[in-house]
């Protein structure tokens, strides 16, 4: 165990090298980032940056193998809106809610400081990060309604519900929410087991899965206002990594595969 | 990682966490002799707290046949299986506990129960352990054995689902030792339900998150029982609070029973979490059933409960069960009754050794009719 904890921590002062990501001003994305779609032909020629995945063994639960090896990561802005398009390969849609399932999920990571001095691994104390996640099963809530035990199971007859309660509903946690209007979550984290969901919600997303793999956009605007989020311009220059969950693997929290930063350019044209 | 001390186990032990023991640690006696499976327990806790929406199949509390009931199905010889050899020195637990064979990246051994392993709470209801011969007829004791098993959350002293959660979203109260997912914290990750060796943490579809017993804790804090042991038809349970080992207190009567007389014990204590509902093992079961599900104290246990009547405070212990909704913290073997107290010293409950034997005369003059019982 001690080995390959310092083999990862190796790997973490490793330079992400020649990889980066730069989001260059699209003309015509104006309208659309706002609502954004993963199949849009506007994606067509943007470069991708392919983003190595690794299996998340600094903290238990833990994965042992990843899950998914790697994808593709494309960004845009359009002066306002920041887009980033995520592509991998997941042979298995996953998206149900069924206690032994688990659902498909990807999220950006960026840091609130400088991101050099912020830890991939979920940040620190003094170096946040915020999180942009969305999840394959809160694409299915927004487009067909939530998945309640009648959409999961037809034939379940129940008496009644009356005496019934919803606790953690009751209690506002944001995983219990069922009218979701995005599939996108913000958070923000200062550690393992710290994630936080943000009190502003402004990312918006959308995921399409077609012939085995996954296509989701996450946007956000530059400058939301939002204290809990990193504000970005025309210049920025920062750093990013991603995670993915595979659910038929029982991909959850931090059973994932996660990256290194990766520098981020946001580039006036 | 802790080195704590596990008195089931009479050693120290590997934990995620250091050693910290409540005030005091809510803890039950349950008497498997006495259980007759009516399952009222399990439909009390059912309309209290799990007729929600996602509730459908869940049972915080159940009562399964052993040897072939399960809820979920199968899931204490799946755990076995995968824990390896068990050995006892003694007292002395010498294999390893779900904690100690956690493999890489792992808190705890376990496993995710499929959902269709939910969906026969009561598989295997009076089933008994074999076939009995052609032709063979009852001498005295039975050819085969099944027994009635009632399991909650044991409120564990090193909680395997809390030491599993990565958003350290379940605790262990200090003031009583209930062990609760908090509901705002939780993300539905699972690892409690796949820790929990008892699973008895359940992942609720409509909220998304991971519930379990809370071991009616607005009834504790009023210092009542919870409802399962409140409606227990077979007067098979008693709820109070377990001193620690070094702080015993022998006119307790769970202390009594627990840790002077040792006549009631953990279930599957190999596992290592220290859990906090105390079984009367039940007399009639092989003794090698019996070893692997609660360790090796239960020869005298057995020996023990069989004497009860010989033994005038054990009796009065045992009579206190299912007499008073009240939590009992004192008790005391007064001559022809035993007598229990709440923590305020105010007497609760006085039941007698021997229920006072009435005869009446066959015929009812006011009413004019004869007394009997056939049609
Ligand atoms: S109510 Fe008591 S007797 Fe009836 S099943 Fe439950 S524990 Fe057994
Ligand atoms: S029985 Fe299971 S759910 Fe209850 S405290 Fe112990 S580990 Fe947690």
């Amino acid at each position: 165990m001690k080995k390959i904890l310092i083999l990862i921590s190796l790997f973490c002062c490793l330079p992400a090298g020649a990889q980066e990501i730069v989001a260059h001003y699209s003309a015509l994305s104006n309208q659309d980032l706002s609502a954004p779609d993963p199949q849009a032909n506007l994606w067509d020629d943007v470069a991708k940056t392919t983003v190595i995945l690794l299996p998340q063994v600094v903290t238990p639960p833990s994965r042992v193998q990843t899950t998914v090896q790697k994808l593709n990561v494309q960004a845009i802005h359009n002066n306002v809106w920041l887009a980033l398009r995520l592509t991998w390969d997941d042979p298995t849609q996953d998206f149900q809610m069924q206690s032994h399932h688990a659902s498909d999920a990807c999220a950006i990571q960026f840091p609130v400081r400088e991101f050099d001095k912020t830890s991939p691994f979920m940040g620190t104390k003094d170096y946040g990060v915020a999180i942009y996640y969305w999840k394959a099963a809160w694409q299915k809530d927004v487009e067909a309604g939530f998945q309640g035990i009648k959409e999961l199971y037809p034939h379940t007859w129940v008496d009644s519900y009356e005496f019934g309660e919803e606790i953690a509903l009751n209690a506002h946690n944001p995983v219990s929410l069922q009218k979701r209007r995005r599939p996108v979550e913000d958070l923000i984290a200062a550690g393992f087991g710290t994630l936080t969901t943000q009190q502003q919600q402004n990312a918006e997303g959308s995921g399409v899965w077609q012939e085995g793999s996954w296509s989701v956009v996450i946007a956000r605007q530059l400058a939301t206002g939002d204290e809990q989020d990193p504000q970005l311009s025309v210049g920025t220059k920062t750093g990013l990594s991603f995670a993915i969950w595979e659910g038929s693997q029982g991909d959850v929290g931090g059973r994932k595969n996660y990256s290194m930063w990766v520098p981020l350019t946001v580039k006036a044209n | 990682m802790g080195d704590v001390q596990n008195w089931q186990l009479n050693r120290k032990m590997k934990y995620p966490y250091e050693e910290k023991r409540p005030r005091r640690q809510v803890a039950y006696v349950f008497d498997t002799n006495k259980c007759i499976a009516c399952q009222t327990c399990t439909v009390a806790c059912k309309t209290t707290w799990t007729s929600g929406r996602g509730q459908e199949n869940m049972f915080w509390n159940n009562v399964e046949t052993k040897p072939y009931g399960f809820y979920p199905k199968a899931w204490d010889v799946k755990l076995l299986n995968k824990l390896g050899s068990q050995k006892w020195g003694g007292t002395t637990y010498k294999g390893k506990t779900v904690f100690e064979s956690a493999p890489f990246g792992e808190r705890a051994q376990g496993y995710l129960p499929e959902q269709s392993e939910y969906a026969h709470p009561n598989i295997g209801e009076d089933e008994v352990s074999g076939v009995v011969d052609k032709g063979a007829f009852f001498q005295g004791i039975h050819n085969v054995w099944m027994f009635y098993l009632a399991r909650i959350c044991n409120h564990c002293t090193y909680p395997a689902c809390l030491a599993a959660c990565p958003r350290k979203a379940i605790y262990k109260r200090e003031e009583d030792g209930v062990v609760l997912v908090d509901q705002s914290r939780c993300r539905g990750y699972k690892e409690c339900v796949k820790a929990c060796p008892y699973k008895k943490s359940f992942y609720n579809m409509v909220t998304r998150t991971s519930e379990k017993c809370i071991a009616c804790y607005p009834l504790l804090e009023k210092g009542e029982q919870p409802r399962c042991v409140q409606t227990c038809i077979g007067k098979i349970r008693l709820q109070g609070w377990l001193s620690k080992p070094q702080a015993v207190n022998p006119d307790n009567p769970i202390d009594y029973i627990v840790h002077v007389k040792q006549v009631a014990l953990p279930l599957y204590p190999q596992f290592g979490l220290e859990p906090n509902v105390y079984y009367v093992p039940p007399i009639n079961v092989p003794r090698e059933f019996l070893l692997q599900m609660f360790g090796p104290r239960v020869d005298k246990a057995i020996e023990l409960y069989r004497q009860v009547k010989a033994d005038k405070k054990l009796l009065a212990a045992f009579l206190l069960f299912g007499n008073t909704p009240k939590i009992i913290t004192r008790f005391e073997a007064a001559a022809k009754e035993a007598i229990g107290y709440n923590d305020k010293g105010d007497e609760v409950v006085r039941v007698p050794y021997t229920e006072p034997f009435f005869q009446r005369p066959l015929f009812d003059s006011k009413h004019q009719v004869y007394r009997h019982n056939t049609a």
